[in-house]
């Protein structure tokens, strides 16, 4: 399991411990992230703030588990390093998740 | 099963050998990235992300083809300092590219149904976006992938769109 997970602010806030996101644990993530997100809070954030790498089947997994939560439910980012950062701009999905600097302004998005 | 074998001497480069199976080509990215850090000179921190998302999905479609003929996979990757640019190349005896030619890079509509949002064939997008240059040849067998990538403060790079 590479996955943590709390519930702060009821928010399901999901961290990853991997200091990558890749072909070779993508199908391992995307499992971890629909246990995690089966039940609790509709809000969910991924911190990524320990990613410093992620390729195409990383990225791939992420939408896999945005897809996979229920109609209610809505993924969020925050911590998103640079390179990663990089990835979710040129392939545009920077426009189809919202992205949080840290997670502290993922919180306080909540509570704004 | 498992063989790697990292050389760095005069002329820069890397043999790298492994199954094609992805926790293999993740060391394989590792040593192919401690390859270019030898190399490239202080402060290239952007060459060397673009080139490690590039050098990713390039090894992933070399292990990629090679599943296809169930083989150890050999990718001999070098890589050279040029005026300005990072050249890397990689050679391999897998599959040749459909066509003998680089796949263009595919861009999704992603307006639509989020349950129809693309989960992949994100790869070539990513290689064309953060190259400068990039050359694919077939030679007796062998495929010969030649990446470049713009050194910063050396004029125009790869643009990332606003």
């Amino acid at each position: 399991m590479s996955l943590s997970s709390t519930i702060e602010n009821e928010t399901r806030v999901i961290s990853v411990d991997s200091n990558r996101i890749d072909a070779a644990m993508a199908v391992q993530f995307k499992e971890d992230m629909r246990s995690e997100t089966a039940q609790g809070p509709d809000r969910v954030v991924l911190d990524l703030t320990n990613v410093e790498f992620i390729d195409s089947s990383g990225l791939g997994a992420i939408v896999a588990s945005m897809k996979q939560l229920s109609r209610n439910q809505k993924l969020d980012l925050a911590g998103l390093t640079p390179n990663v950062q990089k990835v979710f701009r040129l392939t545009r999905m920077d426009t189809i998740f919202t992205l949080f600097p840290t997670l502290d302004d993922a919180l306080d998005g909540q509570r704004a | 099963m498992f063989v790697r074998v990292c050389e760095i001497m005069a002329i820069p480069k890397a043999i790298i050998r492994f199954m094609p199976e992805q926790h293999d080509v993740r060391r394989a990215l590792d040593d192919a990235m401690a390859l270019c850090r030898t190399i490239l000179p202080a402060g290239q921190d952007d060459a060397l992300g673009n080139a490690q998302i590039v050098l990713a999905e390039a090894l992933n479609n070399v292990a990629e083809h090679a599943f296809a003929q169930l083989d150890l996979v050999e990718a001999r990757l070098t890589a050279k300092l040029e005026t300005g640019r990072l050249l890397v190349t990689i050679r391999d005896r897998g599959q040749a590219m459909p066509g003998l030619r680089i796949p263009e890079a595919r861009h999704h509509d992603l307006s639509g149904d989020p349950a129809d949002l693309p989960e992949g064939g994100f790869g070539w997008m990513l290689i064309h976006e953060l190259t400068d240059e990039i050359r694919y040849d077939r030679i007796n067998g062998v495929n010969r992938l030649r990446l470049w990538f713009q050194l910063t403060g050396s004029g125009e790079g790869p643009r990332l769109p606003q």
